[in-house]
C-alpha cells in the first residue's frame, strides 16, 4: 500500500494538518468506518425518520455499505480504492476503476477514471453538523483521480455521477462538463473532465 | 499532482458548503447497487405517481370514494397507489384516471412503472415532483404550484 502526504484543513482553526492518503481501503479501514462513521450516520437518519424526512431528501450516500462495495471487489484488475487518514481517523473514502469509456462525445471510445464511489466523513459534512471539522477532503481524492488518469495515459480525463449537493463543486471548482441527468438515477448527475480541462487544473 | 494553495484557496468555500459525495458504479452490477441501496428509478417515479394522483384528487376536494365512483376504479386500489410506492396498478385504473384527469396515458403508464421506456428529463423531473411535495390533507399553495409544474410537464407544455 502506497501511502502519500497531504493536508487537510481544520476548518475551526483554519491549520493545515498532516494527513496520510493510501491508496487502499483496508479491512482495519472497513472497521474504522464501521465503528466512527456508521454510529453518526445512524444518529442522522434517526432524526431523518423522526422528522418523517422522505428517503428522497436524504443524502443518498447515508445507506451505502462500504463493505458491499470494497470487499467482493478487492484484488480486481481495474479498480482502486483510496482512503485518508487524518488525526487518527479516516476522513474519506473512494473507490474508481478505469476500465470505462466517456459518454462526452469526445471522449467516445477513449478510456478515463471513473470515480464510481466518494463519500466524506459525516463529521465533515455541512449538510449534517454545524461546525465541519475538515475541508479538502473531496478534492484531495478527485485530484488523486485525475493523476490517476495521467498516469495510466488518459490525460487527466475522469467521470463521475454526483449526487444533488456536490454539483456546483464539480461544476465550478473543477470545471467539469456537465452531461445531464444519469438516465438511470436521475436524480445524480453525470460530468466529464476533459483533457483541455485537466491540463487547465494542473496549471491552476 | 497537487493543486496549488491559491486554488484550494479559492474553492474551499464551495467544497465546504456544498458538498463533495459522488456514486454511481459505471457498471450497473444490480447486486452491488442493491447492496448499496441506491434508490430505484420506478420506486421514485411511482412515488410520483401516488402523489400525482392524491394531488390531483384533494384538487377537486374530491374524497377517496368521490374518485373512485367517478372514474370508476376501486376504492382500495387508489389508498395503494396514493400511499404505496412499491403498489403496481392494473393498467385499466391508470387508463381510467388518466381519462378523468385529462393527462396523457403514455406518461402516467410511465410514472405508474407499467412501461419499460424511459426519458431522463421527464424522469428528472418526476423524482424533482416526488421528493418535493409533502401531501397532507389539503393542498398548500407551494404543493399547488409544484403539481401545476409537473402537470404542465406532462403535457409536455415545458
Amino acid at each position: 500500500m502506497e501511502i502519500t502526504e497531504a493536508h487537510l484543513k481544520h476548518l475551526g482553526t483554519g491549520e493545515l494538518m498532516k494527513a496520510s492518503l493510501m491508496d487502499d481501503i483496508t479491512d482495519d479501514h472497513l472497521d474504522m468506518w464501521k465503528a466512527t462513521w456508521l454510529p453518526v450516520i445512524q444518529e442522522y437518519r434517526d432524526a431523518f425518520e423522526a422528522q418523517n424526512k422522505p428517503k428522497a431528501e436524504w443524502p443518498y450516500d447515508l445507506r451505502w455499505n462500504w463493505d458491499a462495495k470494497i470487499l467482493p471487489y478487492r484484488g480486481q484488475l481495474g479498480l482502486k480504492a483510496y482512503c485518508i487518514i487524518c488525526d487518527s481517523k479516516l476522513q474519506g473514502m473512494m473507490q474508481v476503476n478505469f476500465i470505462t469509456h466517456g459518454k462526452l462525445k469526445e471522449h467516445v471510445g477513449k478510456p478515463l477514471v471513473y470515480i464510481d464511489f466518494l463519500s466524506t466523513a459525516p463529521w465533515n459534512r455541512r449538510e449534517l453538523v454545524q461546525k465541519p471539522v475538515f475541508g479538502r477532503v473531496g478534492s484531495i481524492l478527485v485530484q488523486t483521480a485525475v493523476q490517476l488518469s495521467f498516469d495510466e495515459d488518459f490525460k487527466g480525463r475522469i467521470g463521475l455521477s454526483s449526487l444533488p449537493q456536490s454539483n456546483a463543486f464539480y461544476r465550478e471548482a473543477f470545471g467539469m462538463t456537465e452531461l445531464g441527468p444519469n438516465a438511470n438515477y436521475p436524480l445524480l448527475t453525470d460530468f466529464e473532465l476533459t483533457a483541455e480541462q485537466a491540463a487547465k487544473l494542473i496549471t491552476s | 499532482m497537487h493543486f496549488s494553495e491559491e486554488w484550494h484557496r479559492q474553492w474551499d468555500r464551495l467544497e465546504e458548503n456544498s458538498g463533495v459525495e459522488a456514486g454511481l458504479p459505471a457498471f450497473l452490477d444490480k447486486a452491488q447497487l442493491i447492496e448499496s441501496n441506491m434508490i430505484d428509478v420506478t420506486e421514485q417515479l411511482k412515488l410520483a405517481f401516488g402523489k400525482l394522483i392524491k394531488l390531483m384528487r384533494l384538487n377537486f376536494k374530491y374524497t377517496i370514494d368521490d374518485l373512485a365512483s367517478k372514474a370508476s376504479v376501486d376504492a382500495g386500489e387508489l389508498l395503494q397507489i396514493e400511499e404505496n410506492p412499491l403498489y403496481e396498478p392494473q393498467l385499466r385504473t391508470v387508463y381510467q384516471l388518466a381519462q378523468r384527469f385529462n393527462l396523457p396515458i403514455k406518461r402516467l403508464t410511465m410514472l405508474a412503472g407499467l412501461t419499460q421506456e424511459r426519458d431522463p428529463q421527464f424522469t428528472q423531473e418526476a423524482c424533482r415532483f416526488a421528493a418535493s411535495s409533502k401531501c397532507i390533507s389539503t393542498v398548500t399553495a407551494e404543493e399547488r404550484e409544484a403539481l401545476n409544474h409537473f402537470v404542465a410537464v406532462i403535457l409536455e407544455k415545458k
